[in-house]
């Protein structure tokens, strides 16, 4: 499958330093290479992207110090 | 803790602890769906617990099916390789009367196609999960 928020993930991670100064722990709601706003929750980042854009994909994100990774030990095949 | 279920399988060892899940999207999509007059979609799949997910991962082809659409990304290593994969809001119900209305997981090609949903410590982290390999069985409590 392929990554539908690319240019927006390459957006957070290359601000994520800046962003974590003013806006640690917040939701960032991010289209295209537009910061919409920071929220306090992801619930309300996704109403506002909703409300906002209709049910397209943007990209939300919890704001931390550096970027999480994730990590699987079944079988599963990245895409 | 009010919710919990008990299974019991001859195979626990080889097909690990499975049990069938209701995934649907998330209850804000579902409003949204409402408020547009259109069915929500749902799917029951088997899932498999596995304590070494960080993060809880769906079919590609139960995304399909669920018409979800990818609200983030992240990167996500395993033992063979690391990439960028998108992340999806859904619900998830037990059958046991346990319903998480706001859960974010993975898009993946899982290598056991009987499994559609590899329930990961993001949702084990809110109950007590008990395996039992003599019993072959196991247990898990919210």
């Amino acid at each position: 499958m392929a990554i539908a928020l690319e240019q927006e993930y390459k957006y957070f991670i290359s601000h994520l330093q800046d962003f974590s100064k003013t806006h640690l722990h917040e939701f960032v709601l991010i289209k295209g290479e537009q910061v919409v706003s920071f929220f306090s929750s992801y619930e309300k980042a996704l109403r506002e992207g909703l409300e906002r854009f209709g049910n397209v994909s943007f990209f939300i994100e919890e704001v931390k110090e550096k970027e999480e990774v994730h990590y699987f030990h079944q079988g599963i095949d990245l895409n | 803790m009010s919710a919990s279920i008990s299974a019991q399988s001859a195979f626990l060892h080889e097909n690990g602890p499975i049990y069938p899940v209701i995934i649907t999207p998330s209850f804000v999509a579902i409003e949204a769906l409402k408020l547009e007059k259109k069915d929500v979609p749902f799917i029951k799949v088997q899932a498999l617990f596995d304590t070494g997910a960080q993060t809880t991962s769906v079919s590609n082809k139960i995304i399909e099916f669920l018409k979800l659409i990818p609200r983030g990304s992240a990167k996500v290593y395993t033992s063979q390789s690391s990439k960028i994969v998108n992340k999806y809001d859904i619900a998830l119900e037990f059958d046991f009367n346990m319903y998480l209305n706001m859960l974010r997981v993975f898009s993946a090609d899982l290598q056991d196609h009987s499994i559609d949903c590899l329930i990961g410590r993001d949702v084990l982290q809110f109950g007590v999960f008990t395996y039992d390999g003599p019993a072959q069985s196991f247990k898990l409590s919210f």
